[in-house]
């Protein structure tokens, strides 16, 4: 095997061990329950009780709509928490100055964070619709599970943007309060970003769970739209790019000046 | 019997106790962070209501929802930031000395909670302000404020409400779940944004929480109908949450002492 290779065998490894970390880890912090447990229900239940429409199609666009919501949610916190512990147990200079490159770990942390709490979310959400008796359309599983493996990627590739954020501040908590509802807000996912005003539907446009939303209520109904599913994708790979540059350079910044657990 | 140097020195040390809590808030949550994230979150958290309220039920849903956020904004400071009064203590290991102070430790996590009450309330005016004139509500903003007293007393249940529940993450590590139920549960059956009736079993739990009957005494007096009631009712229950929290606390540092165990480990 030549030296790239073991590269990057190496670095998918560590990534492996990091989302398994993380998930460990999250299931003992008490967060995730109010993320992916009471939120789902409450958002749905707001979005959909008061709400004279209660057909399947609906039923779906609520239901994807709060999905994506709190994947969002879990994803902000679940980002939040990947540097909280190593801040609190006085190893974050080690994980961020040690010989795996930084990035890695904090990845991996951001998949495992928001594979864990995605699955959970969709748990709760399948169980109060039912206890509804709330009809929503599945047309297509397949497709709609590929959204779902973009979604993951693209909970990942923010986490890394987010965690950079707990390098500098040691406020990170009340800075990812304060990302969680603009996001839920702008990005289309309760509210269609028709009745929001046009400056704003562009701010939308950069949010790739707006296009994910699109894609799988449209998957959902039978006829996937693809073109939505690209812009996803091609935003996750710049969240990616641009999280890879931020945290770098944060990362650099603060070895260098000596700074990292002083914040 | 007590002297008057003695009421004096009382007086002086509950407006120290009082005084802490403001310190402490603001050594938590600096200014600039106050401007920067916790400010906008409330304001756009308003503003997402209104509209999910618009979404599903129209102009008239976006006017119910508004009502009903303003009052979801003293969720943050009531019942989160109550929360954080007890334990802070348990972070900074310093609740044993709490217990052998002068003045009992529930005193002093009711003095400290003042701050989070004040906070709480400025932040429901900056929501209600910001929120509706953003969400285009400023239409019922105008309608609702000569009402704000009512809001004021939902201020003080929620308060009450935080205090009772943060004595149940004494002893625990379970705090960000507590305070989280409390906070959604107040959301979803209080009638903020779910008309009463809608689902009877909310309504049961939303007889027992801050804002139901103050929320329902506002709509009452924007549709000009009786509403004191409603608004005694609110009180009632806020002062059912103070009792409940005052024996909770107390219980709590009685069992400390007698044990030897401090709850906070």
């Amino acid at each position: 095997m030549t030296d790239q290779g073991r590269r990057v065998l190496r670095g998918a490894e560590v990534m492996l061990v990091c989302a398994r970390l993380q998930m460990a880890e999250i299931r003992t912090a008490w967060i995730i329950i109010g993320v992916t447990i009471f939120q789902p229900i409450v958002f749905l239940l707001v979005a959909l009780l008061p709400s004279a429409d209660r057909s399947a199609e609906a039923g779906t666009r609520v239901a994807v709509g709060v999905a994506l919501s709190v994947s969002w949610s879990a994803t902000a916190w679940g980002s939040a928490s990947v540097l909280r512990r190593e801040r609190a147990m006085g190893t974050l200079a080690r994980a961020l100055a040690g010989l795996v490159d930084a990035r890695l770990i904090v990845l991996g942390k951001g998949l495992g964070a928001s594979l864990l709490s995605t699955v959970w979310a969709l748990a709760t959400l399948a169980v109060t619709l039912v206890a509804l008796r709330q009809p929503v359309s599945l047309a297509n599983p397949g497709w709609l599970l590929l959204g779902f493996a973009v979604l993951l990627a693209s909970g990942s590739a923010v986490g890394l943007l987010i965690g950079s954020v707990f390098v500098l501040t040691r406020y990170g908590p009340q800075v990812t309060a304060f990302l969680t509802f603009p996001v839920i807000l702008l990005g289309g996912m309760l509210i269609p970003p028709e009745i929001l005003p046009t400056p704003l539907t562009w701010v939308s446009a950069l949010i790739s769970l707006r296009w994910l939303q699109e894609y799988l209520i449209t998957s959902a109904a039978g006829s996937p739209n693809l073109a939505a599913l690209g812009y996803a994708v091609v935003l996750t790979v710049g969240y990616a790019a641009a999280g890879i540059g931020l945290f770098g350079g944060i990362v650099d910044r603060s070895r260098r000046e000596g700074t990292l657990d002083l914040t | 019997m007590t002297s008057p140097d003695y009421a004096a020195e009382r007086w002086w040390r509950a407006g120290r106790i009082v005084r802490f809590g403001f310190v402490q808030y603001r050594a938590d949550n600096p200014p600039r962070i106050v401007l920067a994230a916790i400010w906008p979150r409330l304001i756009f958290q308003t503003v997402f209501w209104v509209l999910l309220g618009f979404v599903a039920a129209g102009d008239e849903g976006a006017r119910f929802a508004y009502v009903g956020a303003v009052a979801t904004v003293l969720t943050l400071g009531g019942l989160a930031g109550m929360s954080d009064v007890p334990v802070d203590d348990k972070y900074a290991g310093t609740y044993s000395r709490l217990l052998v102070g002068l003045t009992p430790p529930t005193l002093v996590f009711f003095g400290r909670g003042v701050a989070q009450l004040a906070m709480s309330v400025v932040e429901m005016l900056v929501a209600f302000v910001a929120a509706g004139l953003l969400s285009g509500q400023w239409r019922t903003m105008l309608e609702l404020v000569p009402l704000l007293p009512m809001y004021l007393v939902i201020a003080l249940t929620m308060s009450a409400m935080g205090l009772a529940t943060a004595s149940f993450c004494v002893g625990k590590r379970a705090e960000v779940a507590i305070y989280n139920a409390a906070m959604y549960l107040v959301i979803l059956c209080s009638g903020a944004f779910i008309p009463r009736g809608t689902l009877p079993v909310l309504d049961v739990i939303g007889s027992v929480l801050p804002a139901t009957h103050g929320l329902l005494a506002v709509r009452s007096a924007l549709a000009d109908e009786p509403w004191l009631a409603e608004l005694s009712l609110e009180a009632a229950v806020g002062a059912g949450w103070l009792v409940l929290a005052f024996y909770l606390f107390t219980a709590q540092t009685a069992r400390s002492r007698r044990t030897g165990s401090d709850s906070f480990s």
